[in-house]
This record gives C-alpha cells, sequence and structure tokens, in this order.
C-alpha cells in the first residue's frame, strides 16, 4: 500500500500507530507524540478526507464556538464526538488541512512533535500523502485535515512543516 | 439557513480560503477584488445581512457632510448604527495624539414600514465623552405614538407598533438630550414577529373520499348492496372476501384539499360507528407506490437536500417508470459498501443481490485495507486505515439504489438490483489490474449470462489501457452498459475508463445545470449529470449544491450509518446508471449502441430541446423522464410533467414564476383537472387550470409573498395538481422560497482597514498601515501596497512582516475602530485574530473577513470568555504634527475614501 503513495514529506516517519487505525474500531486518535523524556506535546485527535475546510492551512481552535463552526462546514465528516471530548481548557485544538483535493488518496496525519525554547514553540512534523500518478482513484472531491491536540497553555508559537514548502505558523 | 450555518458559510469563505493565501498559496478565493500585480494584501470584507449605517454619523460629518435633512430610508428588518449628539466639541487628548472634533447631530430620523406588534430596539453606547439619554419616538407623520428615554447605557430600550395602529409606513427618531456625544444601534428582531407559520405534512396520505371497509358477517356482493347502508358509502372494488374499497357519497364537500382530508376522516369515523361495519380506514397511498419524493430527504422542508434529482427530472421518470428499476442489476465498482453481507446500510441492504456472486472483492494486496489481503468475497468496505473515510461506494450505491423506505432518501432506480464489486481499497486507491479483473469478471463466463446490465465505474486517473478497452469492449458486446466519472481535474485531459470507447463518460453540473468547478470536460464527454459543488449555490435553496447519499460516519467511536452530501463526478455518474436502469426496466433490450444513439439524437437530453453536443456538457444534461419516455416506446400512458420541475422564488431572484405543464406519454392526449392547490402561506396561486379543464397543456403562475417568509430562511412547498388520465394522478412541483435582505444595499459605515502590530505595547496596538473603503455592492474592497522604500511611506504601504488585520468604522469620529457601538472585522474572525504574514514579492491575496455590529465579547453570555478588558479599539494613524511627513499629501481619514 504504502508504495501507491508518493509521501511528499521527505523523511518523516509515519506515527506507528496510525497505521492499523480502522475506523471500524473506532481508532481515530493516537497516543501523544512527545520529545524524549519530556511532557506529551500533541496528540492526534482525529483525521478525515472530508474535513470541508478548502484552503490548505491552520485553524485554531481554543473555544467551543469555533469548533462548532468547524463542524458545521458543508461536506464534512469527522468523528465529532471525539473533538467535542477534548476539554479546550486544558487542551486547544490544531487542524491542519490539506485543502480541497480533486480525488481521493489524500491524506495528512501527524509525523512528529518537538518544543523549542522551553516548551514555549511547537514543531509539529506532518506526513502527507497523495495517491502516485496513473492510480486509480475515486472521484470525489476531499479536503484531508487532521487533528491535534497541543497543550491549552504554554505555548508561544506552533510552527507546523511539511504541508507548505515553507513551515505555517501560529502565533499564540 | 440557520445562524449556525450562516456562521460556518462566512468561517468558510473567510477563513480557510485564506488561510491558503497567507502562507503563499497566492490564489484568489473568488469574486472581484483588486488585481494582484503590484499588491501586498488586498481582499473582501463581507457585511452581516440588513446591515445600515446612519448616514450622518460623526465620521461622515467630519468630511464636510451636513447632517441629513430628510429622514433616513430603511427596510422592515435591519441593525443600524448611529450617532447622534446635541452639540459639537473635542475630545479630550489621548496619549500624543490631540483629541479629535466631534460634530452636532442632535436628531437622527428613519423611515421604515412596520407591521403590528413590530419592536423596534435601540442599544447606547456612551463615547469617551461619558453618558446621556437617548430618547426613542415612535411617530405617525407628526402624531407621537410612543416615546421612551434611556436610563443607563447598558439596558436596551423598545418602541412597539401597538395593535391599534396598522401596518404602514413610520418614523423613528433618536434623539440626543445631554451634553456629550452618543452611539446607538437600532434594530428589529424578526424573532419577535408573529407571522411564524408552519404548515404540517401528514405522516401518511391517504386518498380523498376513499376508505377500505371491513364488513361483518359479509356473504356476497349482492346481499352486501341489499343490507350495506350505501347512502353512506359506493362501492368501488372489492379487495378480499368483505373487504371493499369505498367511495364517499358524491355530495360530500370539497371546496379545498384541506377541507376535502378533513371531511375524508370525519366520514371514516362515521362509518367505524356503523354497526355493519367492523372497520373502516384511510386508503393510505401504499409505500410499494411511493417513489423517492416520499423521502424526507428529498420531501421535508428541512432537511430536503435531493435537488439533484429535480434537476434530472426524475419525478417524471419515476410516473413512467413506476417499478423504480426492478429487475436490472447495477453493478457498482468502488469501494464496496458499509456493513457486511446481510447486513448493508439500510438504505441498501433490500436492493443488494443475494446472495452475492463469489469474488465481489477485488482488491489486491497492495490496497487492501479490510483485514483479508488480497481478493476474496466480501466487499465490505472496512472504511480507511488513514483518515475516516465517507464509504464512498455506499455513497454512489445510495444514489442509484437506495430504497423508498420512509428514512433518509432513495435512489433513482430505487427498487433496483444492486451488486457491489470492490475494486478500490485504503483511501479510495486502486490498480488498474484489479479493474481489469472485475471487468472480466463482471461480464460473466462465456457461456452464461453477464453479472450485471451496469456497471457504474466513479473512478478514475488512469491512462488508456489497451486491456482494459478490450474489456469493456467485450463486456459491451455481451449488452453491458458501461458509465465512468470523466474526473476532478478541470481539464480537458481525457480520463480513463471514462474516455474509453464505449463507456459513457459524464461530466457534472451544479444545481443550476452549469458545469461544476472541478469537472473535467472535453469532445470526449458523453453526457452531464448532477455532481454538486459545495462553492456554488446555483438552485438558490440556501444550501452548498451538494449530492446528498447514504454514507457512514464515525460516532461514539463507532461507524454509524448516515447520510452526508458530497460533490465529484463520482457523484454524477450514478444519476445516469441509475437512468440507464430505469430505462432498461422499461426496455431490457437496450443495449450501449441504442443508448447511444438515443443520446446522440436528442432523445435523452434537454427536455423539449435538442442539444448540440458541447465539451462541458456532452450531449447536454440528462433529462431522466425523457430518458424514460423514450426507452419506454408506446406503451407509456399520459403523465403531466412540469417544466421548469422545481420552481424557486426569492427576493433577490424572480418573485414570480410561472410553470408549463404538458402532458408526457407516446401519445399523449387529454388530461382532466382535477384541482390545483398551494398551501403555503407565503406562496400565492396567481392562476392555474380548474377543476375540470381538459387538454394537454396548462400554466401556471405563482407569487412569493415574502412577508410571510423569514428573513433569510428557504422555505419549500409544492404546488398540487391532480389530473385524470388513465387514472386519477397526481403532480407535485416542489416550490423553493426565500426572502433575501438586499445585499447590494447593506452598508455598515466607512470602513478603515488597518495592519497592526501583533504585539501590544501595554493594552494598545500599534498600527503599521491603513487604508479605508466605502461599501460596494454590500462588500469592502481593500488593498495594500508593498513597502517601495521610498520615503515619506503612504499610509496603504506595507512593510514584509506579521500583522493582525482588522477593520471597522469610527462613527464617533474619535480615532479608533471597533470600540461598542462601531462595526469590527477581525480576521480571519472577530474574537480569534490570527496574523497574516507579508513577504516580498509574495502578494496575499483573495483575504475575506465578515464586518458586524455585534462581536463575540458582546454576545457571549458569560462576561470574562472572551475578555478584553482594556481594549479601547485600534487606532487609527494620525497626523504626526511634529514629523512633517504629509503622507502624499492625504489626510490619513481620507485614504481610500474613494474607493
Amino acid at each position: 500500500m504504502i508504495a501507491a503513495y508518493r509521501k511528499v514529506l521527505a523523511g518523516l516517519p509515519l506515527v506507528s500507530l496510525l497505521v492499523g487505525c480502522v475506523w471500524l474500531v473506532g481508532c481515530a486518535s493516537s497516543e501523544p507524540v512527545k520529545k524524549e523524556s519530556s511532557a506529551p506535546m500533541a496528540r492526534q485527535v482525529t483525521q478525515s478526507a472530508h474535513c470541508g475546510l478548502t484552503g490548505p492551512g491552520l485553524a485554531y481552535v481554543h473555544t467551543s464556538e469555533r469548533l462548532q463552526e468547524l463542524l458545521e462546514l458543508p461536506a464534512q465528516n469527522m468523528a465529532i464526538q471525539q473533538l467535542r471530548q477534548v476539554d479546550l481548557a486544558k487542551e486547544h485544538l490544531l487542524f491542519v488541512t490539506l485543502g480541497e483535493k480533486p480525488t481521493g488518496g489524500h491524506s495528512v496525519s501527524l509525523g512528529s512533535a518537538e518544543s523549542e525554547q522551553s516548551g514555549n514553540i511547537l514543531r509539529l512534523s506532518m506526513a502527507v500523502r497523495a495517491p502516485v500518478p496513473g492510480t486509480m482513484v475515486s472521484q470525489v472531491i476531499t479536503s484531508p485535515c487532521v487533528v491535534i491536540a497541543v497543550p491549552a497553555t504554554g505555548l508561544l508559537e506552533i510552527r507546523v512543516s511539511g504541508v507548505r514548502e515553507s513551515d505555517l505558523v501560529v502565533k499564540l | 439557513m440557520t445562524a449556525n450555518s450562516r456562521a460556518a458559510t462566512v468561517f468558510r469563505y473567510s477563513v480557510l480560503a485564506v488561510v491558503a493565501s497567507l502562507y503563499g498559496c497566492g490564489g484568489s478565493s473568488g469574486g472581484s477584488e483588486p488585481a494582484s500585480a503590484n499588491i501586498a494584501l488586498s481582499g473582501i470584507i463581507d457585511i452581516e445581512t440588513g446591515t445600515r449605517v446612519d448616514a450622518d454619523d460623526a465620521d461622515t460629518l467630519a468630511l464636510s457632510a451636513s447632517p441629513l435633512g430628510s429622514p433616513q430610508l430603511l427596510p422592515q428588518e435591519f441593525i443600524l448604527a448611529g450617532y447622534v449628539s446635541i452639540s459639537d466639541g473635542t475630545y479630550p487628548d489621548r496619549d500624543e495624539f490631540p483629541g479629535n472634533n466631534y460634530p452636532a447631530d442632535p436628531v437622527d430620523t428613519f423611515s421604515m414600514t412596520l407591521r403590528e406588534g413590530q419592536n423596534v430596539y435601540l442599544q447606547p453606547f456612551s463615547t469617551n465623552q461619558g453618558f446621556s439619554p437617548l430618547i426613542l419616538s415612535l411617530l405617525s407623520g407628526s402624531r407621537v405614538i410612543e416615546t421612551v428615554a434611556t436610563n443607563n447605557q447598558v439596558d436596551p430600550i423598545r418602541v412597539s407598533l401597538p395593535d391599534t395602529e396598522t401596518a404602514g409606513a413610520y418614523t423613528l427618531q433618536v434623539r440626543a438630550v445631554g451634553a456629550a456625544p452618543m452611539l446607538y444601534i437600532l434594530s428589529t428582531s424578526a424573532a419577535d414577529s408573529a407571522h411564524a407559520m408552519a404548515f404540517e405534512w401528514p405522516d401518511h396520505d391517504f386518498v380523498d373520499a376513499e376508505a377500505i371497509v371491513v364488513l361483518k358477517a359479509y356473504k356476497d356482493s349482492v346481499s352486501m348492496r341489499s343490507t350495506m347502508p350505501l347512502h353512506l358509502m359506493e362501492p368501488k372494488q372489492e379487495l378480499a372476501s368483505g373487504v371493499w374499497l369505498m367511495k364517499a357519497p358524491s355530495q360530500m364537500a370539497r371546496s379545498s384539499q384541506a377541507q376535502s382530508k378533513e371531511s375524508t376522516l370525519a366520514w371514516i369515523r362515521t362509518l367505524n360507528r356503523r354497526p355493519e361495519i367492523a372497520s373502516a380506514t384511510p386508503n393510505y397511498k401504499m409505500r410499494a407506490m411511493q417513489t423517492p419524493l416520499d423521502e424526507p430527504l428529498y420531501n421535508s422542508p428541512s432537511v430536503g437536500q435531493q435537488w439533484h434529482y429535480e434537476l434530472l427530472n426524475a419525478p417524471i421518470a419515476w410516473q413512467i417508470a413506476p417499478g423504480g428499476g426492478s429487475g436490472v442489476t447495477l453493478a457498482v465498482m468502488d469501494t464496496g459498501l458499509f456493513g457486511a453481507p446481510g447486513n448493508w446500510h439500510s438504505e441498501l441492504n433490500a436492493n443488494v443481490v443475494q446472495p452475492l456472486p463469489e469474488g465481489t472483492d477485488f482488491v489486491s494486496e497492495e490496497f487492501d485495507n479490510d483485514g483479508v489481503p488480497g481478493p476474496d468475497n466480501n466487499p465490505s468496505d472496512p472504511g480507511n486505515v488513514v483518515g475516516s473515510g465517507v464509504s464512498h461506494g455506499t455513497h454512489v450505491a445510495g444514489t442509484i439504489a437506495a430504497a423508498v423506505n420512509g428514512a433518509g432518501g432513495a435512489g433513482i432506480a430505487y427498487k433496483s438490483s444492486l451488486l457491489p464489486v470492490r475494486v478500490l481499497g485504503e483511501g479510495g486507491t486502486g490498480s488498474s489490474a484489479d479493474l481489469l479483473a472485475a471487468l472480466r469478471w463482471v461480464a460473466g463466463p462465456s457461456d452464461g449470462e453477464p453479472l450485471a446490465e451496469i456497471v457504474n465505474l466513479s473512478l478514475g486517473g488512469l491512462p488508456f489501457l489497451q486491456q482494459l478497452q478490450d474489456a469493456i469492449s467485450y463486456g459491451t458486446s455481451r449488452g453491458i452498459v458501461f458509465v465512468a466519472a470523466a474526473g476532478n481535474s478541470a481539464s480537458t485531459l481525457a480520463s480513463y475508463p471514462a474516455a474509453f470507447d464505449k463507456v459513457f463518460a459524464v461530466s457534472a453540473v451544479d444545481g443550476a445545470g452549469v458545469l461544476a468547478s472541478y469537472s473535467n470536460y472535453g469532445d470526449w464527454i458523453d453526457v452531464a449529470a448532477p455532481g454538486g459543488d459545495a462553492s456554488r449555490d446555483g438552485n438558490a435553496d440556501g444550501r452548498s449544491d451538494l449530492v446528498s447519499s447514504s454514507s457512514a460516519a464515525l460516532v461514539n467511536g463507532t461507524v454509524q450509518e448516515t447520510y452526508i452530501g458530497l460533490q465529484g463526478t463520482s457523484m454524477a455518474a450514478p444519476h445516469v446508471s441509475a437512468v440507464f436502469a430505469l430505462m432498461k426496466s422499461l426496455n431490457p433490450a437496450l443495449n450501449y449502441e441504442q443508448l447511444n444513439n438515443m443520446l446522440m439524437t436528442g432523445k435523452l437530453t434537454c427536455g423539449s430541446e435538442t442539444c448540440p453536443k458541447s465539451t462541458e456538457l456532452g450531449w447536454g444534461l440528462l433529462d431522466a423522464g425523457k430518458s424514460a419516455l423514450a426507452a419506454a416506446g408506446a406503451t407509456v400512458s399520459d403523465f403531466l410533467t412540469a417544466s421548469p420541475s422545481i420552481v424557486s422564488l426569492s427576493t433577490e431572484g424572480e418573485l414570480s414564476a410561472s410553470v408549463s405543464l404538458s402532458v408526457y406519454g407516446s401519445a399523449p392526449g387529454d388530461i382532466i383537472i382535477e384541482s390545483v392547490s398551494v398551501v403555503a402561506p407565503w406562496l400565492r396561486l396567481d392562476s392555474a387550470p380548474v377543476s375540470g379543464d381538459s387538454g394537454t397543456d396548462f400554466g401556471i403562475s405563482v407569487t412569493l409573498l415574502p412577508e410571510a417568509l423569514e428573513a433569510g430562511i428557504s422555505e419549500r412547498t409544492n404546488i398540487v395538481v391532480e389530473y385524470r388520465s388513465d387514472e386519477l394522478r397526481r403532480l407535485e412541483i416542489p416550490v423553493i422560497g426565500q426572502r433575501v435582505t438586499d445585499q447590494q444595499a447593506r452598508d455598515a459605515g466607512r470602513h478603515f482597514v488597518l495592519l497592526v502590530d501583533p504585539e501590544p505595547t501595554g493594552d494598545r496596538y500599534t498600527t503599521v498601515a491603513q487604508t479605508s473603503a466605502v461599501a460596494e455592492n454590500g462588500q469592502y474592497q481593500f488593498s495594500f501596497l508593498p513597502d517601495d522604500g521610498e520615503m515619506p511611506r503612504m499610509l496603504n504601504e506595507v512593510p514584509p512582516g506579521d500583522y493582525i488585520l482588522v477593520a471597522g468604522t469610527d462613527l464617533d469620529n474619535d480615532g479608533l475602530i471597533c470600540h461598542a457601538g462601531e462595526a469590527c472585522a477581525e480576521y480571519p474572525v472577530a474574537g480569534l485574530r490570527e496574523e497574516i504574514t507579508i513577504r516580498q514579492g509574495d502578494p496575499v491575496t483573495g483575504v475575506r473577513m465578515t464586518t458586524s455590529y455585534s462581536r463575540p465579547s458582546i454576545s457571549a453570555a458569560t462576561p470574562g470568555v472572551l475578555p478584553r478588558p482594556a481594549f479601547i479599539g485600534y487606532r487609527l494613524i494620525q497626523q504626526q504634527p511634529e514629523s512633517g511627513e504629509d503622507n502624499g499629501g492625504t489626510a490619513p481619514k481620507t485614504i481610500g475614501a474613494e474607493r
């Protein structure tokens, strides 16, 4: 299966527990990704091929109102319950989206996370997949994204690599 | 559209389209905006519905205008921000800047139409000069009806048109009575209006003036006629021994449809009291006779979303082919189905072929994720390992063959047989080898029958492969019809399998029948069908034009069946496959060659017209009714059909519509009109044929009554035509009505657009660049230029860096925008600021946000949820008297004002 994909982000390992995380068993979230000997910095809450988000980039969610806005987008199909179970007082959510894609076969997931500057800056590396040209794919418009939970306090900046040529940055 | 969905829409078009551009995407989100050449940042600010602004606020008066001498006209529903001051004066100095002047404007006068009981609210806001009372008066001419004064700067006041007054034109006055200038927001509240009337649909429709009667002590029909109270009922048909279909006496009043229903029920209650009768029940319209029109997803005013069936003229096809495609087997080569053999998605289970033939899963190990690597006999869709999916194959299959069961929606060929074939694995991807194996398999053994008559291929992306072409040619020679999605690359590049010879290549259209923005096109396209377009609302029903069908979603940790809207040529192809199934149910001999000939001779597309072939739509948008008629040959009774098949009326579009009724049939003859009725209070039937009229062509005209609709909310109803051809028949013509506030009239006042340093100094933000714009067609357009390094730097030039983008009005002319009582927009959403990065030579375009008088800090129920305790607004760049810079000779407050 892996050979069928062109891994857009070179050199990033796929988080091991994403493999085998089939939705039929309800496994859509990951274990926290953390730097060696440090506290958990980020965990993948869920992924979807249909987030309804049309532009590639980041959307930072720290209130239930904002989360609700994201969950009411057209053409969206996400694990809403898992997102609502996140305690926004303790963790905020970062939507990393690839924007609209013309077919199935695209996805983005959390590769790794590490902190800098005593935990003030969080670096997230994303693994992005796209079908190899010539692969047979479903002809449905998709909007892949991944939702990552990050600590609600202490962070001043989140830098996301692997989605665009340059880092995407959220300053908090 | 609900408030939430409006918010979501705003977010969709503002936040995320713009997120793309923030990081160098550079694409535009659509709409008109300044050209990107030599632009650092540009975008559009939308204005919330119903927004108006006082035409002589302090900011306007500061630009040498005089207070208005005549009342300002307002719509019936609005929200307006205004300014009044009994005298002119000067605000106190702020920081190092001298205070601005504020002008005198002691009274604002407005003219508007009020309904009986309608309320108008005023919310006062102090300027930095402190609080002064305001007086709100309601007048009829010079006669004062009601006057209310504010007691403090917190509580709103209200005037209301009393019941003793009649609806009509009235005058509102806001008067300053204290020394300090004041801001206010004046608004109506649609929620208080008394026009909300819901029309409740019956749970189960029944035939007027008919009942199914079970008789006691029944012997035979002769004795029945001698013993039964025949003055109460007329025998129509013996259904079983002692069970009769009875008609009501002809004298039963039938002055309207509603009364007819009620009188039928009253008559049945009478029958049930008779000692000779065991039971009498309405003659319910049987489930078996129902079509997808009866499904909630189609006909519910709140959830009706299957616009795509009307666009396809499917309702008339269901009349011509009442079997719903029964007896025709369609293979959906896709991701499989949600569920398991014998327990598929409840919409599909009844129609899935049982037992399934062996070998329905062709996904090879490389792509497989169903836990059983490689091909097997189970076409269940396991979802995706990486990222949740939407059960693509389930969605496609639902458009074809979801059953009519009183829940959800139904497919076009709702009684056809569904053969799920799994050829796409993880993420909806697969290999040409797997497809080739499936195509050979479905053609059946050389000494046997094909396993399906129609094959739907909502997949693509393959190059030309001779082996696949050969497999398709072979299948076609065996009578199989292949239909495939044209692809979503918005290009003319041929996508296979759609572009193979003997495959119907289907492009996608939106709700208006226009080629979807993503759809492939080219001379290899054969026909078009609805595929949806989330970015459009082509049919003006207030929803994105997505194609709704069966799906599955992760809920509470488990995947559960559901419905979802998707877009793509994947969604268009099954419409064509299903219509072909209806056709083959009428004429099983139809094969590719015959269908293609029908298509090329205009028998399947474009309604009453014949379409020339185009690169976008091929031979045109498929017309299911026309197709069914073409397939039926000489066996069709006369049916009435409507053109347009759905009517959309809105205050920003057509207020009236004419509907042509014509007879569909092999040899159309006269039909007799029984009744034409409309029950929604917001729709007026202007003209229609009356009972007893006969002919082959009729006209109906209707008019929207917008005052009976809530602003911004789409309503849906039907024009019901009952007529008699070979039997009593019924045609329902869906009507969507929408009262849209005139967007072009929206105006929140001149907006200053600022780029401010994200790092505040204390509690103040420093504005780095500034421009301004006035509303045009309900929007503000703005742009900033890159800093060219030349001094003095213009106000609207911006150096590279990270900024917060905000915009707002300065109605009180105090040099600050975005404080209470003024309009404010923050990128991407007010209260949720995010930074924008400006880079040299990398213009950021397509930025979109929305301005409003309301904001989270005001609307939040609990103070402190979004605290900005020391926030006083964003400061406009002031002239620095000591700097000597002239900023290009233009006063800061007039920069961009000409826009």
